[in-house]
């Protein structure tokens, strides 16, 4: 009898990356294409890292939020097995409410396994504008809990109208924020973001004492230098390509 | 009281070229038993770590002794069990609790590990000075607890002498406990600041707050005790998962010997590592073994217990997911997000059949393994092994039918309703 027979399998850990993507209407058309189109793309480069990573396996959970917040699906799923649906634009901007179920499902009777073999999640937020309900109410929540504060939190501010104090709060660092100015850069930009957080996000060792966040933004940083009509908030470039286009 | 102790490189180790930063021990010499286990934190900033895990567990040893040498028992005497969580800042506020003439000795005790660790590990480094490259890693050179810090681990410790016993904790781990009714926990309070990759360390500050402990001198005694490091509880994510493998560990003492249980977690460890955490490994465990055999049927079912348990939840999601397919008919339209959600449910229902097939087959197990007094019957419910009755196949949407609607949605003429 060996001591592995009757033991449950061993799971490889679990990180999770959740997409939270504004809806609002003024994401109808172009914005709103591009983000399904990108997201859609980028989920096969997910489930290659997570089949050939053997530190943990990544899940995939996506919240919209206009007048309200919906889940894609009611429990994260494997990389290899999420099928996206593709998403609409209408509607107010309801980011505090979005915190709020944030914070719901980011716990152990919500979408979260135990901490022990679990990695810190990644949390990609897309926004174009500003919140319209109580998102320092729906913020102060989420800061508190345990599994956000580790979190890796990324924040792609669509265009020059979204509020980027909101999403600098959000990740609690203006260098987590990077803003794009066109279809081509916010596709390209959301490729990026989700393909290296779920690289670093997923791997048990880290590079010294640095936090997966901050590998995050460093990589991310660097990237955004090849994507015409990208920025890092904390490290903007003056460039024609700088100014918004989505047409 | 017999031991098990084993520590090993995982498999990140090996693949980096880092030694093993966890060390344990066990001994039951002169009617005391004690295990000690350290876990070195693995960041590039404690790259002593190993020296530092190694140094604890010896300089706890010896602390110990004196203290279970020098002490007066009798302030043991009648305790019950008693836990106590680390010295947060709540508790702090809270002061709800009146220190026991127990608990001031624990922390002298715990005063003097902290005391102890720190003047061997600064004559460590004074015999052993820092390199070039290792004074580049140090990142506080001002702090005064700095030469600490590159040594920075955890601690668990679990002693048991004639008249009482106690175990206590600094940082991440866990410390698991078996009684004579055949029940686990984990009788030392976690500390919530250990969270993911976080933890508490004999290298903080205040490292003399962050110990948490418990203690008992009324007669009763756990019949086992396992200390592991992070690496193993990280393998299994749930703690049940975590007693179902001790139990298979004192079910292979029960049916073999020590030997051989100490030869197989030897053997087990680093396969752990390589499918689980990839972290280092470490056990230490201490057991009576008179009582082993009589808690063993127990044991035997609990595991069986907790199968049923599981094929209790798996049936209810069974249920939910049938109950989303039978909502579709093959006569009717679907959207492409309706087909997509029967698609998971149809999904869903067959790994879930897969899973209770194969936790079946361990309750069966588990039955066979119980003695002849108790019941052998094979486990059968209403819900069956199966997916699928002919009538349910005629009602609802099969899985083929789900793939050729959806390959049809997906035609660029049906973009509009996606």
């Amino acid at each position: 009898m060996g001591l592995l027979d009757d033991v449950v399998s061993v799971p490889r850990r679990t990180m999770t990356l959740f997409f939270v993507i504004d809806t609002s209407g003024s994401m109808a058309g172009n914005k709103i294409g591009a983000v399904n189109d990108a997201v859609e793309n980028v989920l096969p480069m997910l489930d290659e890292i997570s089949a050939s990573n053997p530190d943990a396996e990544i899940k995939v959970a996506a919240l919209e939020f206009s007048s309200g917040c919906n889940w894609l699906y009611d429990e994260p799923k494997l990389a290899s097995e999420f099928v996206w649906q593709d998403v609409t634009a209408s509607g107010l901007t309801s980011l505090g409410a979005a915190c709020q179920e944030l914070n719901t499902k980011l716990s152990r009777n919500g979408f979260m396994q135990t901490p022990s073999g679990s990695f810190a999640p990644a949390i990609i937020l897309l926004s174009d504008g500003g919140p319209t309900d109580d998102f320092y109410g729906g913020l102060s929540k989420l800061k508190a809990n345990n599994w956000f504060k580790n979190a890796i939190k990324i924040a792609i501010a669509i265009g020059d109208d979204a509020d980027k104090d909101v999403l600098t709060q959000f990740t609690g660092t203006n260098e987590a924020v990077f803003t794009v100015h066109n279809i081509d850069a916010l596709k390209q930009i959301i490729q990026v973001v989700a393909v290296t957080s779920s690289q670093i996000g997923s791997k048990s060792s880290t590079a010294g004492d640095t936090t997966k966040q901050e590998q995050v933004i460093k990589d991310v940083t660097e990237a955004t230098k090849d994507i015409n009509g990208a920025q890092s908030e904390a490290a903007p470039v003056n460039s024609t390509d700088n100014y918004d286009d989505w047409d | 009281m017999e031991k098990l102790v084993h520590f090993c490189q995982g498999e990140s180790h090996k693949a980096t070229g880092k030694v093993c930063q966890d060390y344990a021990m066990c001994s039951t010499d002169n009617g005391i038993a004690v295990a000690v286990l350290s876990d070195g934190h693995g960041g590039s900033r404690y790259f002593r770590s190993d020296v530092g895990s190694k140094t604890i567990v010896e300089c706890t040893f010896k602390k110990v002794m004196g203290f279970v040498e020098n002490i007066d028992s009798s302030i043991f005497e009648g305790k019950p069990f008693t836990a106590v969580s680390a010295l947060t800042t709540e508790r702090k506020e809270e002061n709800l609790r009146k220190n026991s003439k127990v608990d001031d000795q624990l922390n002298q005790l715990f005063k003097s590990i902290i005391f102890g660790w720190r003047t061997m590990v600064e004559q460590h480094a004074k015999e052993n000075p820092f390199t070039d490259e290792e004074l580049k890693l140090i990142t506080d050179p001002q702090d005064p607890h700095s030469i600490d810090k590159t040594y920075g681990c955890t601690l668990m410790c679990y002693v048991r002498t004639p008249m009482y016993w106690f175990a206590f904790h600094l940082g991440d781990g866990k410390c698991f406990s078996f009684d004579g009714d055949g029940n686990w926990n984990e009788p030392i309070p976690w500390d919530e600041r250990c969270f993911l990759n976080k933890t508490t360390s004999i290298c903080d500050t205040d490292a003399l707050s962050e110990f948490r402990y418990c203690y008992q001198g009324n007669g009763d005694y756990p019949v086992a005790v396992f200390l592991a490091s992070d690496g193993l509880d990280d393998s299994f994510g749930e703690s049940y998962n975590q007693a179902n493998f001790y139990i298979q560990i004192l079910k292979l003492i029960a049916n073999t010997s020590n030997n051989d249980a100490q030869k197989e977690i030897e053997d087990t460890l680093p396969q752990l590592s390589k499918i689980g955490s990839q972290d280092d490994m470490s056990v230490a465990c201490l057991y009576d073994e008179k009582e082993l055999e009589f808690i063993l049927p127990k044991l035997i079912l609990w595991q069986r217990s907790n199968v049923e348990k599981q094929i209790a939840a798996v049936n209810e999601k069974i249920l939910v997911a049938k109950a989303k397919m039978s909502k579709y008919s093959p006569l009717k339209f679907y959207t492409k997000k309706e087909l997509i959600e029967a698609q998971y449910a149809q999904t869903d229902i067959e790994r879930l059949f897969i899973s209770k097939r194969e936790l079946v087959t361990k309750y069966n197990r588990f039955t066979s393994e119980l003695p002849s007094t108790s019941s052998h019957a094979d486990y059968d419910d209403e819900i069956g092994l199966y997916e699928y009755k002919e009538e349910e196949k005629r009602q609802t949407l099969t899985a083929e039918q789900i793939r050729k609607r959806l390959r049809v949605l997906s035609h660029p003429m049906y973009k509009f309703d996606i």
